[in-house]
C-alpha cells in the first residue's frame, strides 16, 4: 500500500512555522481527547481526535506499548473509563511491566474504570477448520466499552492478531469492522502495530495506515552511539497537526520520578513550541558587576538568554559565579548546572572570590548540579534541565558549558536542543547564562557561537589579547537584543576579589572573528 | 456421556449457520446421546464472549473428554475436525465411512500436545 515515504529524512531543522500560524491553543477543527503525554498533545494540536482511530506504529522497542499504557493511565487518572485490549501480551504482563513507572493499571482494573480484554494467544486454540471472523473479539470489546461507558479504547498490538490468525484477508476486513464498531460507540481508539524497519513502507499488514484517521510513527535510531527516539505525526485526516519528527525521552525512576507517575514515561520535546517572537519584558536584572551592567545598558533583561563565549581560562566560570552569587545575595534563587567542573571545584573557586556557595545551598537559594554530558542524550539533558527548573523555580540559571553538551551530540540534535532550551527559558522568564568554550585562545571564536547566535539575546565575548608584548584579557558585548550597549572591547582583569572591567582597548583586530552578531 | 461440546456462534450469520449445520450433521446426529452439545449465541449475550475469551467465531470447544480443544472456523474441513475432537473419547464414529481408521484408534491416549500438524489426515 502506501509506501510513499513517511521518512522525510532530513526534515527541516526548524520548521515550526509551516502549519503553525497560530499556537497550540488555537482551537483545532476536530474535538480532541488529551493524551496527557507531555509534548504529544502539542504536536497533535490537542490530543487524539475524538471518536476516531489513531494508529501508533513503530519497530519493536520503540515505545508503542509504553505510549498506550501512559495514555490509558492518564485517562483513568482523570476519572475517564477506558478499555485495554491486548493481542500479544497477556494483559496482566503488560500491567506488571508498567507498574514500575508508578502506573497502577491493576488497581484501575480492579475498580472497573479500566476494563481488560485479553486476546493474547490461547494455547488451546487449534488451526482453523474453515472460514471465520472476529465477531468474538468485536463483541468482547463492545461489551467492555458498555460496562462503564468507556470513551477510550487501546488495542495493543495488531501484530498479535496477524500471528494468531492466518487468514489475513479476513483480519483486515475485521479490523475495519472493529474500527467502525468503535466509531459507532463514539470511542476514541488507539491501535498499535509493528513496523519491521525504521524506514520505508508505513504499513506491514496493508491495513495500518488505511484503517486509521491519524498515524503516529515512533522511531529509534542510533546517533552518536546513543538511541535517539522520535515521534512523528505521519498523517491526520481532516485536520491540522505539526509536521516533522520530535525527539522524546522515556523518563523513569531517578530523582525526577514522581510518586503519582504523572511525569514518568514518554516526554516529547516539541521544538515547535519555540516562539521567537515571544513577548519580552523590559525588567532588568543586575549582573553583579557595576561596570558590566553599565556596558549592558542597565543590566541583563529578566527573560534573556546570554551566551558567554571564550577560551579556557578566560574567566567564564568567574562570570557565571558572580552572576549566580549576586542573585543569591539579593535573595533570588539561582540554579547552576555544570557539565565540566565538579561541585567541590566550583565551590573552591567561589570561595576564593569570596562567595559562600555552601551557605546559599543550605539557605535554599542555590542549587548546583554537576553532571557528565555523556550521562544521557540531549533530549535527556533538556528534560532534566526542565525538571530542575520546575522543582527549584530559579530566577537565574547558569549552564556551564553548552559546548560540553555539544560534544556529545550531532549538529542537528544540538540545534534542536538549543531551540528547546532557549524557548523554555524564555517561557519561564529566567535569565540564563550559557557558556561556550572557543577552541582558539586568541582570535575568532568557536562553532557554538555560530549555531546559537540567533537564539540568544546577548553575546558576551571573552578573549585573550596580545598587546605590546603582554597577554591581557578583553571583554566585549557583541550583541544585545532590544537595548543599547557599549560596543567597545574593554579590558578585563581578574584578581582575588573577582573580575573588573577597565578601559576600552584599541587596536584589537579579529576579536569577533567568524561570529555573526 | 462421552463428549461435551460448546459451539459459539453469532446470530444467524452465514458462518454461524454453516457451523451449526456441520455440528448437527457430523456430531449431534452420529453421536446421539453420547454427546451433549450446547450452542451459544454471543449476540444474545456478549458478556459470554468476554468470560469465555472468544476471539474468532465460530468457535467449537470440546470440554470433554479432556484436554479441552478449541477449534475456530465454520467446520467445513470436517475431516480435520473429526481427527481433532473425537480423539480420546468413545469413538466408534471416528470411522463412519468405513474406509479409514480413526487416528485415535490405536494410541488413543489423550495427548495434550496434539496439534493438527502432528496428525496428518488419513487417506
Amino acid at each position: 500500500m502506501s509506501d510513499e515515504s513517511a521518512d522525510t529524512h532530513d526534515p527541516p531543522l526548524f520548521e515550526a512555522a509551516a502549519d503553525d500560524a497560530g499556537d497550540g491553543e488555537l482551537s483545532p477543527g476536530l474535538p480532541r481527547l488529551p493524551t496527557g503525554v507531555e509534548g504529544l498533545d502539542h504536536i497533535l494540536m490537542g490530543g487524539l481526535v475524538k471518536g476516531r482511530t489513531t494508529m501508533a506504529l513503530g519497530t519493536s522497542g520503540s515505545g508503542k506499548t509504553l505510549l498506550s499504557s501512559q495514555i490509558l493511565w492518564n485517562a483513568v487518572q482523570r476519572g475517564e473509563p477506558a478499555v485495554l485490549v491486548t493481542f500479544e501480551e497477556q494483559a496482566m504482563d503488560l500491567i506488571r511491566n508498567v507498574q514500575t513507572l508508578g502506573w497502577d493499571l491493576g488497581a484501575a482494573a480492579k475498580t472497573g474504570i479500566l476494563q481488560l480484554v485479553d486476546a493474547s494467544p490461547d494455547p488451546h486454540t487449534l488451526t482453523p477448520t474453515g472460514a471465520y471472523d472476529l465477531s468474538g473479539i468485536i463483541l468482547q470489546v463492545q461489551a467492555a466499552v458498555k460496562e462503564r461507558g468507556a470513551k477510550l479504547v487501546v488495542l495493543d498490538s495488531l501484530g498479535g492478531l496477524f500471528t494468531q490468525f492466518d487468514d489475513h484477508g479476513a483480519l483486515r476486513r475485521e479490523i475495519v469492522r472493529l474500527r467502525d464498531t468503535l466509531r459507532d460507540l463514539d470511542c476514541t481508539t488507539l491501535m498499535t502495530a509493528e513496523r519491521l524497519r525504521e524506514m520505508g513502507a508505513v504499513s506491514q499488514h496493508g491495513v495500518e495506515d488505511f484503517v486509521a484517521d491519524c498515524v503516529l510513527i515512533l522511531r529509534q535510531t542510533l546517533a552518536n552511539e546513543r538511541i535517539r527516539r522520535t515521534v512523528q505525526v505521519y498523517k491526520l485526516r481532516g485536520d491540522r497537526h505539526r509536521h516533522g519528527e520530535y525527539p522524546f525521552i522515556i523518563a523513569a525512576g531517578g530523582e525526577t520520578a514522581q510518586p503519582d507517575g504523572m511525569h514518568n514515561g514518554i516526554v516529547v520535546m516539541p521544538l515547535s513550541a519555540a516562539r521567537l517572537s515571544q513577548e519580552s519584558i523590559s525588567q532588568r536584572l543586575p549582573f553583579g558587576n557595576e561596570a558590566f551592567d553599565e556596558m549592558a545598558g542597565g543590566g541583563l533583561f529578566q527573560d534573556s538568554v546570554v551566551l558567554v563565549s571564550g577560551p579556557t581560562g578566560s574567566g567564564k566560570t568567574l562570570l557565571c559565579s558572580t552572576f549566580t552569587a549576586h542573585g543569591c545575595e539579593n535573595g533570588e534563587r539561582s540554579l547552576y548546572l555544570s557539565y565540566e567542573e565538579s561541585r567541590p571545584q566550583l565551590g573552591r573557586n567561589a570561595t576564593n572570590w569570596g562567595y559562600d556557595f555552601t551557605r546559599w545551598e543550605a539557605d535554599g537559594l542555590l542549587k548546583i548540579r554537576s553532571e557528565y554530558p555523556e550521562n544521557r542524550g540531549l533530549e535527556g539533558h533538556l528534560y532534566e534541565i526542565r525538571r530542575q527548573i520546575e522543582l527549584f523555580r530559579p530566577t537565574r540559571i547558569v549552564i556551564d558549558s553548552i559546548s560540553a553538551l555539544e560534544r556529545v551530540s550531532t549538529a542537528r540534535t544540538f540545534r534542536e536542543f538549543l531551540i528547546g532550551l532557549s524557548s523554555h527559558l524564555k517561557r519561564e522568564r529566567i535569565c540564563a547564562l550559557l557558556t561556550a568554550t572557543s577552541p582558539h585562545t586568541v582570535g575568532p571564536g568557536g562553532q557554538v557561537g555560530a549555531h546559537i547566535s540567533t537564539l540568544t539575546d546577548a553575546i558576551v565575548l571573552l578573549r585573550y589579547l596580545e598587546q605590546e608584548h603582554e597577554i591581557g584579557r578583553g571583554l566585549a558585548i557583541i550583541k544585545m537584543r532590544g537595548s543599547q550597549h557599549d560596543k567597545r572591547v574593554r579590558q578585563f582583569f581578574i584578581d582575588d576579589s573577582g573580575f573588573h572591567i577597565g578601559e576600552s582597548v584599541d587596536d584589537v583586530a579579529n576579536l569577533i572573528g567568524s561570529i555573526p552578531a | 456421556m462421552s463428549y461435551r461440546f460448546q459451539l459459539f456462534v453469532t446470530g444467524s450469520s452465514p458462518l454461524s449457520l454453516r457451523a451449526r449445520e456441520h455440528v448437527s450433521r457430523h456430531l449431534a446426529e452420529p453421536l446421539g446421546d453420547r454427546a451433549e452439545i450446547e450452542v451459544i449465541d454471543l449476540i444474545a449475550d456478549p458478556t459470554v464472549a468476554r468470560r469465555e475469551r472468544i476471539v474468532a467465531t465460530p468457535t467449537l470447544v470440546r470440554l470433554e473428554p479432556s484436554p479441552v480443544v478449541r477449534l475456530i472456523g465454520d467446520l467445513t474441513d470436517f475431516e480435520r475436525v473429526r481427527t481433532l475432537v473425537l480423539v480420546g473419547g468413545d469413538h466408534p464414529l471416528l470411522n463412519p465411512g468405513g474406509g479409514e481408521s480413526g487416528p485415535g484408534e490405536a494410541g488413543a491416549a489423550p495427548s495434550s500436545t496434539e496439534r493438527p500438524s502432528s496428525s496428518p489426515p488419513r487417506s
